[in-house]
């Protein structure tokens, strides 16, 4: 646990670090997993960047990237989707509303949970 | 390697539940008895959080607040992933719970008998949104005041909303309560799916 009293590290950064931008990548889930691709990073990547590459070596959601690196959900969400559009992360499947998918998804789940 | 040259490493699905209840009421027991990770509290990362005031004097033995949410993740296949969310429990995080209930398979409501109203607001923004919910009785210390009729009757719930009564800190029963709401949640996908292609729904059981 941190002290009570304590200045937050990178207040404002993070939001420059998305140029002020908090839409792309907005609709992603909080459960979304995302996993990093065996892909370069380009050059001169901001280390928050490089601290989620690193991380999501193994898949992590977007609520464990943001609670790892303490680091804001919505910048997460940003950068998440940038590195995705430019196919360093690749970003799972979460629910889908289509009756059929969802159906199956549940079977998938109840046999998950029951074996737990 | 026989996969193809740039065929992209698979991210798991990932599937979410949300925990709603009162303040103290076993919320973050609940999600860490099944947990595989220790329960994680985003902190102020996901809000900004000031002076903290919870109502804590009914429940003596609740020491640390849950600050914002907290969530645990249970791994159920190489490309399946269930994540628990805790909410947190005040109605000025309201705004979150929209947030965690989009694409939720459904929720536990946890219930203290001894502080039943607690859980009205739960209740109320479930039964709203049409997520499918359950509510669990967590019998602190195997102490139960009323029978789960009584709080069917108490809350007002219809019959299809399973009241089960479990113990938060034992991971069986934890299960128990999870497989109870996923069973429902299916059952409610199976109807929805039948309605759509017009044939009746199969039972649930497996």
């Amino acid at each position: 646990m941190t002290d009570a009293i304590e200045f937050e590290p990178g207040l404002t950064r993070p939001y420059v670090l998305t140029g002020g931008r908090t839409l792309g990548g907005s609709n992603l889930p909080l459960e979304a997993v995302v996993v990093s691709e065996r892909v370069p990073l380009p050059p001169g990547a901001a280390p928050e960047v490089v601290s989620i590459v690193d991380l999501c070596r193994v898949p992590f959601s977007i609520i464990e990237i943001a609670t790892h690196l303490r680091l804001p959900v919505g910048v997460v969400r940003v950068l998440v989707g940038d590195l995705a559009a430019a196919r360093v992360l690749a970003i799972g499947v979460t629910a889908s509303s289509e009756p059929e998918d969802r159906v199956q998804l549940l079977e998938r789940l109840l046999d998950g949970v029951r074996a737990i | 390697m026989v996969s193809e040259p740039s065929e992209s490493r698979r991210a798991p699905l990932a599937l979410k539940i949300v925990v709603a209840g009162g303040f103290g009421v076993g919320k973050t027991t609940t999600v860490g008895a099944i947990s595989e990770i220790e329960p994680l509290s985003t902190d102020a990362a996901m809000t900004e959080i000031g002076a903290h005031v919870d109502c804590a004097d009914l429940t003596p033995n609740k020491i640390e607040t849950t600050a914002a949410l907290d969530f645990g993740r249970i791994t159920l296949a190489d490309d399946l992933v269930l994540y628990l969310f805790g909410t947190p429990g005040q109605e000025r995080f309201a705004f979150m719970w929209d947030e965690l209930a989009r694409g939720a398979v459904g929720a536990i409501v946890v219930v203290d008998t001894r502080r039943l109203a607690d859980s009205f607001p739960a209740i109320g923004y479930f039964e709203q949104r049409n997520l499918p919910f359950v509510i669990g009785i967590n019998c602190f210390d195997g102490v139960q005041i009323h029978t789960e009729a009584q709080v069917r009757e108490a809350v007002a719930v219809g019959d299809d909303v399973p009241i089960e009564r479990y113990d938060a800190r034992d991971r069986s029963t934890v299960k128990e309560l999870l497989t109870v709401l996923v069973e429902c949640s299916l059952g409610r996908a199976r109807a929805e799916l039948a309605a759509a292609s017009g044939v009746g729904a199969p039972p649930v059981s497996a």
